[in-house]
């Protein structure tokens, strides 16, 4: 009886001593710091506005994450809908800007990244709003779905967004 | 390959230098974490390594298992930590686990459009080496170089000079960033082993 009492305390001990070092150990916690974006650029163009939000990733856990993947798809659009071609992504590094392509990003604990999300609105050929750009442009939802992996696992997450034309007053480039 | 990009530096008093990775790559041999599903044990060793290192993720130490074995891994940790703990001793799990421990990259440990994969290290690399010679007439090695001095030749043939070739690759020529140089061949001033100076690099 002492023996079997001595396996289930010891099992019992190493179980809760592990259990003590993962708690301890972590994982990585990435999240993407929405209340933190920033308008970083506008350009317009025929017809065309480009809006660009610098919005921090931050890994708050205490592993090293990589965001493998980063998806941005423009939500609802309202009145625009038919009535403009619409374009959303992110990219990260100043090479990728062109290609659009996300380059896997390795986040150190504590470490932010700035990804930059872009949006696209092309209005159609005579839309009388063409004119008036951006101001002719509602709030649009960004939903955002990236991935990461750390020590653990490979998660998803979920992050939304809502681009507000008017916070772009006076930023980038203009027209 | 070699043929088509290297064609005129190929012959006898060359040494061609390829990359552990891009062989490895060319092989196929590469894995996006989402196909892997770690098992119960990848998943609890993975837990005792270092985070800098790429056996700390489960995904990698699955593959490697898949490669040596999941019990030659498994004794590679325990005497790992135990030649840790006692000598002081660091790499003998490495060193026991198998070849594929220490040449494995983790994700984002290569450059797009293979940043998103886990690249293991080349099969047979010693074969591939031999073939080299014998079709281009080169002697040639598999090297795993880094930009902090690290060096491995993983395979070479019997002509290399490999304290002349880890000297040469410390200053790691093909470099870590976008450079994206597969192969290098060291060509001497003279046909003596072994050689007094190189003559120049070409990639």
């Amino acid at each position: 009886m002492e023996a079997v009492l001595g396996s289930v305390t010891g099992v019992l001990a190493a179980a809760l001593l592990y259990a003590a070092f993962l708690s301890w150990q972590g994982d990585a916690d990435i999240v993407l710091q929405v209340e933190n974006a920033q308008p970083r650029n506008l350009t317009v163009s025929d017809g065309q506005a480009r809006f660009e939000l610098a919005v921090p990733l931050f890994n708050r856990g205490k592993q090293d994450g990589m965001v493998l993947e980063f998806l941005v798809r423009p939500g609802f659009v309202g009145q625009l809908k038919g009535r403009a071609r619409i374009r959303a992504g992110a990219v990260w590094g100043e090479d990728d800007e062109g290609s659009g392509y996300w380059r896997a990003a390795l986040l150190r604990r504590r470490e932010a990244l700035p990804a930059r999300v872009f949006l696209e609105v092309q209005l159609h050929t005579g839309d009388p709003a063409r004119d008036r750009l951006p101001a002719a442009l509602p709030r649009i939802p960004l939903a955002i779905y990236f991935e990461f992996v750390g020590r653990k696992q490979i998660e998803w997450r979920l992050a939304e967004l809502v681009l507000n034309p008017s916070d772009f007053v006076g930023v980038g480039a203009g027209t | 390959m070699l043929r088509e990009y290297a064609g005129p530096l190929l012959g006898r008093g060359s040494v061609v230098a390829v990359s552990e990775t891009a062989l490895a790559i060319l092989q196929g041999r590469f894995v996006r974490p989402e196909r892997v599903r770690p098992g119960p044990l990848a998943r609890f060793l993975a837990r005792f390594v270092s985070r800098t290192g790429s056996l700390s993720s489960p995904f990698a130490l699955q593959l490697v298992m898949q490669e040596h074995g999941r019990a030659r891994v498994a004794l590679a940790f325990l005497v790992g930590v135990i030649t840790r703990l006692l000598l002081g001793r660091s790499g003998d799990l490495y060193r026991i686990a198998g070849p594929q421990a220490s040449l494995v990259d983790d994700v984002t440990g290569t450059l797009p459009p293979y940043d998103k994969h886990i690249v293991l290290g080349p099969k047979d690399p010693q074969r591939v080496v031999e073939e080299i010679r014998r079709r281009t007439g080169s002697e040639a090695a598999v090297i795993d170089a880094n930009d902090l001095g690290g060096v491995s030749i993983v395979a070479a043939t019997r002509g290399v000079n490999r304290a002349h070739l880890r000297e040469v690759f410390r200053t790691n020529p093909w470099g870590n960033g976008d450079e994206q140089t597969p192969i290098l061949i060291l060509r001497y001033s003279t046909s003596s082993a072994p050689p007094p100076r190189l003559r120049g690099l070409a990639s």
